[in-house]
C-alpha cells in the first residue's frame, strides 16, 4: 500500500518540480528533453517506491510492481500529453471552438483565415523527416522502414475502427 | 498468490477489454462523438472490471488463508487506479494518434504511395487547410459542439469532455508559459468550464 500512495505523490512532486523548472525555458526545450526528464524521474522514483515498500513492510504489505507501474504509466501519460504543446501544435478542433465560442458564431472562412495557408502540412512533413519516418527525394517523398512499419500498425488499427481518411 | 501481479495483470486484461469496446463503439453510432464513444467503452470496461475483481476476490478468500489482508480489500481501488492510467496513456497515444492525428494520416500517404513516393503538391492538395477544416467542422458539429445553421457555426454552450480536454490543454501551455492557445485565454479560458 505504501508504494501505491509513494508513487502518486512522488508523481504529484515530479510535475511540480518539472513546471517550476522547466517553465522559464519551456518554449526553447522540445519534447525530447521533456521525455529524457520523466526517464530519469522514473528510475528515481522506481529506486524509491521499492526502498518505500521495503522499510513500511512491517506495517504494510509492499506493492513495488504495481507502484512502479501506476508510477511509469502516469508518466507516460504525461509525457505523451506533452507532445502536443511542445512541438508548438494547436489542435484545430480545440481552435475551432475557441474561436466560435469568443466570436459568438463563424463561417468556414473565418475558420480558415485563423490558419496560415501552408503550415498544416509543411509543419507535419518537416517533424515527419526529422523523427526519421519520411525522406525527401528526387521524386517526393518516401516512407523509411520505420515509417513504413509504424503507418502499417496505425492503418490496420484505423480499418479496425472503420474511419475514413482525411485526419 | 502474489497480489502485486494479480493488480498488474488484471489492469491490462480490462484495458484490453476496454479497447476491444472501444472498437465496437467506435464502429457504432458514436463514430464522429470520438471523446463521447472513449468515456462510453470505459464505462463498460469499468464494469467489466469490477465483475473481475469481484471473482478474483471470491477466488483468494475461498481458496486458503490470506497473507497480505490490506492490499486484498484494497486490490478493487488500486487495479482501478492502474487500469485507469493504463487506458488513458493508450488512448493518449495509439487511439489519439490513429483517429484525429494529421502527422499519421500523412505518414500513411507516403507509406501506401510505395517507392517512387508522393509530391508535396499533392499532399498539399488532398490535406488542403480547407479539407481538413471541412472535415473538422463536421466533426464537431455531429458531436454536439457546434450548431450549423446555414453558412454559419454556433457554438453549443454546454459541459463536455471535449471542453474540458480544450481547457486543459490551454492549462498545460499557460502553467508551461508556451504560446499555445494564449490569445484565447483571457476572452473564454475558465468559461469553457462552467459551460457559458
Amino acid at each position: 500500500m505504501i508504494s501505491v500512495l509513494a508513487s502518486i505523490l512522488l508523481f504529484i512532486a515530479t510535475l511540480v518540480i518539472h513546471i517550476m523548472v522547466r517553465r522559464p525555458n519551456a518554449r526553447s526545450i522540445g519534447i525530447g528533453k521533456v521525455v529524457a526528464d520523466f526517464a530519469v524521474a522514473c528510475i528515481l522514483a522506481a529506486v524509491a517506491i521499492v526502498a518505500l515498500g521495503e522499510w513500511f513492510r512491517d506495517i504494510t504489505p509492499p506493492l513495488p510492481l504495481t507502484g512502479i507501474a501506476i508510477y511509469g504509466f502516469a508518466a507516460f501519460s504525461y509525457v505523451s500529453f506533452s507532445a502536443s504543446p511542445f512541438l508548438g501544435d494547436e489542435s484545430p478542433s480545440s481552435v475551432i471552438v475557441l474561436l466560435a465560442r469568443e466570436k459568438g458564431s463563424m463561417t468556414l472562412d473565418d475558420v480558415l483565415s485563423e490558419f496560415p495557408d501552408r503550415s498544416i502540412v509543411d509543419k507535419r512533413i518537416a517533424d515527419l523527416i526529422s523523427t526519421g519516418w519520411i525522406k525527401r527525394t528526387r521524386k517526393g517523398l518516401v516512407a523509411t522502414g520505420t515509417g513504413r512499419i509504424i503507418a502499417a500498425a496505425f492503418g490496420t488499427y484505423r480499418r479496425l475502427l472503420g474511419l475514413g481518411e482525411t485526419g | 498468490m502474489n497480489i502485486d501481479r494479480l493488480i498488474i495483470i488484471q489492469a491490462i486484461t480490462s484495458s484490453a477489454a476496454m479497447m476491444a469496446l472501444q472498437t465496437f463503439v467506435m464502429s457504432g453510432k458514436y463514430k464522429q462523438a470520438i471523446l463521447r464513444s472513449l468515456m462510453a467503452a470505459f464505462g463498460y470496461a469499468t464494469i467489466c472490471h469490477y465483475l473481475i475483481s469481484a471473482a478474483v476476490l471470491a477466488y483468494l478468500l475461498n481458496s486458503g488463508p490470506v497473507p497480505d489482508l490490506l492490499p486484498l480489500y484494497a486490490y478493487p481501488v488500486i487495479s482501478f487506479i492502474l487500469f485507469g492510467l493504463v487506458c488513458f496513456s493508450v488512448v493518449l497515444t495509439v487511439f489519439g494518434l490513429t483517429v484525429t492525428s494529421l502527422r499519421i494520416h500523412i505518414l500513411t500517404e507516403i507509406a501506401d504511395a510505395g517507392e517512387p513516393g508522393i509530391a508535396e503538391t499533392a499532399l498539399e492538395k488532398k490535406y488542403s487547410k480547407r479539407e481538413v477544416m471541412v472535415v473538422r467542422l463536421i466533426r464537431l458539429t455531429e458531436s454536439g459542439e457546434l450548431v450549423n445553421r446555414g453558412r454559419r457555426y454556433f457554438p453549443v454552450y454546454h459541459r463536455s469532455y471535449f471542453l474540458l480536454h480544450t481547457f486543459i490543454l490551454m492549462l498545460y501551455n499557460r502553467l508551461y508559459n508556451l504560446p499555445g492557445y494564449a490569445r484565447y485565454w483571457k476572452s473564454v479560458g475558465a468559461k469553457l468550464l462552467t459551460g457559458k
